[in-house]
């Protein structure tokens, strides 16, 4: 069952891949925006001075601290406007996610734009609700965590633990167990969209509750099926991780080649997003 | 049974020898204040009773009636103390906890006599600043003065309770780190010697922001405890016997300034050998991954002073590093036993294991072997061994001090200790020369180390590595084992620069000492701008009327090439300058970094391609140094790698926030 989802998952990226680029292109675009500004101001700040040719080794600390001394100043209203632009492509996200939903459950032989764009409108709203509902649960996860963190550490405080083995090793502990158990809250959240996206109820309630009757109902394969996708992520994550290493950054073609292998693995994690959202679905839907 | 009494007898007679090969046969200071100390460690109690002979020699020809003790310990006496106030009188945070069951610190005396056997009254007094619930110096009354030159003997029995883990002194569990712990004499500063315009007592009061100062002497030191714990202390072990439950150990440091001692059964003791001189390293289990990591930089270190000044010239060096509920013993350096805390899971990347302990066996040189007083002037101090654990850590550690993979990081010792003081939000907030003690609102760290060690690196780019080499060695010859003050660096270092390098440079070099130790400006030279304008032909009616010059088309090809640079601070030196040309063609110029603005012209072929202010980088006082250089053409490759990795960050951090969606 997990395997036959996670074909599926594959199969309908593939036959959607103009979503795919959709979602790229729109990453792709809203980051080069955020980017850009920082490079004019840069280039008008220090783009006469000889330490250009520094930054190309990399991480420059002296470039570092006296441009963060002297013009430092104008990175803050940069940094805001990041921010701004990024929560534009969480809305912009949220608004997506009704048409590949609506486009996973209803399968058309194509990817039809005009049904994609009327589900992202008529589901706006209440994922938008819902994001902010899981935000909250979230959040109340990481906090537990933190919270027993904190217990078993005693505060992290020198005073009164024995050794700094503690905080360490409850680190290394509680971070899987963290990961293994707030998938499940992730997992959730997927759910509860897909159960909304399909049952189009009017009250989000009606499907946050009952998507958590069908996880429990149907646990192994459920998160059976989350955990081989966190897996599949996790496997690029580290190839990624290697490829990225292998070679050393000297010349502007090591600058585009770079590029051109983060914006691969872009591309590919965006691929992953898509094959769960639709495995899970094929799952639910097999199931109901 | 013969033959094992034989046996014993050999072995406390070898260590006894082994013992005495210690001993220095020529007394390496002037062994001014010298102690003879029986302690006994109370672990329950976390108290100390103990009984101490202190011999003092007079170094002066002056008469003397007080003597002045440092009770350190009743810094953490009470909520008023100077420590627990500083100077706004308003306490500090003390643990709710302690203040509920009395957990206090104190050091008390209850008996000094004087070699005749008259007992001496004493009292608190407070030299610095008038508080009377300050109670960290104690004066004595002597019935006879102490003559000239003449030897003085005191008998004194005291007590403490131990502070539960205060700065760099205390307990906590069964880890005891024993420094400023006994009453420890003043320094007899004799006219003319340092600040002193008469003989006098250097004693201050337990300030909040600064360390210390000490006579030199030799310090025997008996240490009574339980039997299962691991010491290490100032010195090398002398004599030890075991009674029962519990061990004494007898600790001869000579040729010091202070003692300082460390006891906790949890340690474990690695023991090597550098020449001749013992390494213990006290470690917890927990810490013994990064044993080598302690033991190579300390090598190093001892290697670099060898060939840099003078070799150790001590027995014994004790590197303690304390356990994490021991970390408030800090990193500390007191006579042959340092401390540097350490953590096993920090990435090896970062290395402040390896810092800490160049840093504080550095200052087995300065402040101990050059005893510059730590409570007026610490930058004579702090800002050597910051300078010094740079120049050492770059050498032995030319992989940075921090190192990442990640974008390449790779931060060298030197740059971090020169971007941590430029980044200071008030690097003009007083000037090195105020005493130290009075340095308020952490202007101490960055003053004491950053600026001093920055203007170090600054004095080394000024007269050069081997120069300045000079100079470190001048000074340390004239002064080791005395008490330099700030006047008597400046002596060397003039009188070395005008001996290698002339008298003119002298001046400059005087100059510059003069902003940096009694100044607070700061520096900034700038290349405002290049240009390379063509001169045309002339043009327009000149002597005759009849006559108009128009332009031709066989034009000369001639420009003025011009650069313009700024002076943007207040500090001043000489800078050179580096022109090149568009034809290859690169000139060295200097400016004497007087004036306001300053321009170097050039007519001819030429155009200037770039300028650069400084470019073997010997003035990193300069707080900005991304406008010390000007180039026409620039090539855009390093832009363009922070642009593409800050867009490939950003769409990473936006497809991870998709999670929440
Ligand atoms: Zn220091």
């Amino acid at each position: 069952m997990i395997i036959k989802s996670l074909k599926k998952g594959f199969s309908q990226l593939w036959q959607y891949k103009k979503i795919w680029v959709l979602l790229y292109s729109l990453t792709f675009v809203v980051a080069a925006f955020i980017a850009y500004p920082l490079k004019t101001y840069l280039e008008n700040k220090i783009g006469t001075s000889l330490m250009i040719k520094d930054m190309i080794k990399g991480f420059d600390y002296t470039l570092y601290t006296d441009f963060m001394n002297h013009y430092g100043d104008g990175i803050a209203p940069i940094m805001n406007y990041s921010l701004l632009l990024i929560i534009l492509f969480m809305l912009l996200f949220i608004f997506l996610m009704g048409g590949i939903l609506s486009t996973f459950k209803n399968a058309p032989e194509k990817y039809n734009g005009k049904s994609f764009w009327s589900n992202a409108a008529h589901f706006f709203w209440r994922i938008f609700r819902m994001t902010i509902y899981f935000l909250f649960i979230h959040g109340a996860v990481l906090g537990l965590f933190f919270f027993i963190y904190l217990k078993i550490t005693k505060g992290l405080s020198p005073m009164n633990l024995e050794s700094e083995g503690i905080i360490f090793v409850a680190m290394k502990i509680m971070v899987p167990i963290y990961i293994l158990f707030s998938s499940f809250f992730f997992m959730w959240h997927d759910y509860a969209k897909i159960h909304l996206v399909q049952n189009d109820n009017k009250w989000i309630f009606q499907s946050i509750i009952p998507s958590l009757k069908f996880i429990i109902k149907n646990i192994k394969n459920t998160w059976g099926l989350y955990l081989l996708n966190v897996l599949i992520l996790m496997l690029l994550f580290i190839v990624n991780h290697f490829i990225s290493n292998s070679f050393e950054i000297t010349t502007g073609l090591s600058i585009f080649i770079s590029f051109f292998i983060s914006q691969l693995f872009l591309i590919s994690r965006l691929g992953l997003k898509l094959v769960n959202l639709s495995s899970a679905n094929h799952l639910f839907q097999e199931n109901n | 049974m013969g033959k094992i009494v034989y046996t014993i007898l050999l072995i406390l007679v070898s260590f006894w020898a082994e013992a005495q090969k210690k001993r220095f046969s020529v007394p390496l200071s002037p062994r001014t204040s010298n102690y003879d100390i029986k302690v006994s460690l109370d672990t329950e109690k976390k108290s100390i009773t103990g009984s101490q002979k202190v011999t003092f020699t007079n170094p002066s020809s002056d008469t003397i009636w007080t003597m002045p003790f440092h009770m350190y310990y009743n810094a953490f006496k009470n909520n008023l103390s100077l420590f627990n106030t500083g100077y706004s009188r308003i306490p500090r945070t003390i643990s709710e906890d302690e203040i509920k069951k009395g957990i206090w610190g104190w050091i008390n005396v209850d008996k000094i006599k004087d070699e005749n056997g008259n007992e001496l009254s004493f009292s608190f007094v407070q030299p610095d600043i008038d508080n009377k619930d300050d109670h960290t110096v104690l004066e004595v009354q002597l019935k006879e003065p102490i003559l000239p030159y003449g030897n003085y003997i005191l008998d004194m029995d005291w007590r403490s309770q131990i502070p539960k883990a205060k700065a760099r002194t205390g307990y906590n569990r069964d880890f005891f780190f024993m420094v400023q712990w006994y009453p420890k004499l003043g320094v007899y500063e004799p006219a003319g010697s340092r600040f002193a315009k008469e003989g006098q007592w250097n004693c201050h009061q337990y300030h909040p922001v600064t360390e210390y100062f000490g006579e030199y002497g030799v310090y025997q030191v008996e240490i009574d405890l339980p039997v299962e714990y691991k010491t290490g202390a100032s010195g090398f072990l002398l004599d030890e016997s075991i009674n029962g439950d519990r061990k004494k150990l007898t600790y001869l440091a000579e040729d010091v300034i202070d003692f300082a001692w460390t006891a906790n059964p949890g340690f474990i003791e690695i023991v090597e050998n550098w020449k001749g001189v013992d390494i213990k390293l006290l470690i917890m289990p927990e810490h013994v991954c990064n044993k080598d990591r302690f033991l190579k930089s300390a090598f190093s270190t001892l290697d670099f002073y060898e060939e840099y000044i003078e070799k150790y010239p001590y027995p014994s060096l004790t590197i303690v590093s304390p356990p994490f509920h021991g970390l408030f013993s800090g990193a500390m350096e007191y006579p042959m036993l340092i401390t540097s805390p350490t953590l096993c899971d920090l990435p090896s990347g970062i290395k402040t294991t390896e810092t800490l302990t160049i840093h504080e066996l550095t200052h087995q040189y300065f402040m101990q072997m050059v005893g510059n007083n730590e409570q007026e002037e610490a930058w004579m101090d702090e800002g050597f061994t910051s300078f010094f654990e740079a120049k050492i850590l770059d050498k032995y550690y030319p992989e940075g001090v921090v190192n990442f993979d990640y974008l390449d990081m790779k931060v060298n010792s030197k740059e971090l200790r020169r971007g941590r003081f430029m980044s200071t939000n008030n690097p003009k907030i007083n000037p090195l020369s105020d005493f130290s003690y009075t340095f308020k609102h952490g202007s101490s760290g960055d003053i004491n180390y950053g600026k001093a060690a920055v203007g170090l690196m600054t004095l080394e780019g000024l007269v050069g590595e081997a120069v300045m080499k000079d100079i470190m060695q001048t000074y340390f010859a004239r002064w080791k084992f005395k008490h330099p003050c700030r006047n008597d660096f400046e002596d060397v270092v003039l009188e070395v620069v005008t001996e290698k390098l002339g008298e003119e440079k002298a001046i400059v070099i005087q100059d510059f000492l003069q902003q940096l130790i009694y100044g607070t400006e700061t520096c900034n030279y700038a290349v405002e701008y290049i240009s390379n304008s063509l001169i045309g032909d002339p043009l327009g009616y000149f002597d005759d009327l009849d006559e108009c010059k128009y332009p031709t088309d066989n034009k000369k090809e001639t420009y003025q090439a011009k650069t313009v640079l700024f002076r943007l601070g207040e500090f001043t030196l000489p800078i050179e300058v580096k022109i090149i040309f568009d034809n290859g063609d690169e000139i060295i110029e200097n400016w004497d970094g007087k004036a306001r603005s300053h321009e170097f012209v050039y007519t001819g072929k030429r155009k200037i391609a770039s300028v650069e202010i400084d470019p073997e980088l010997k003035n990193p006082l300069d707080n900005n140094l991304i406008d010390n250089s000007y180039v026409i053409e620039q090539k855009e490759t390093g832009i363009v790698r922070y642009f593409t990795s800050f867009m490939t960050w950003m769409e990473g951090i936006m497809v991870s926030a998709t999670a929440l969606i």
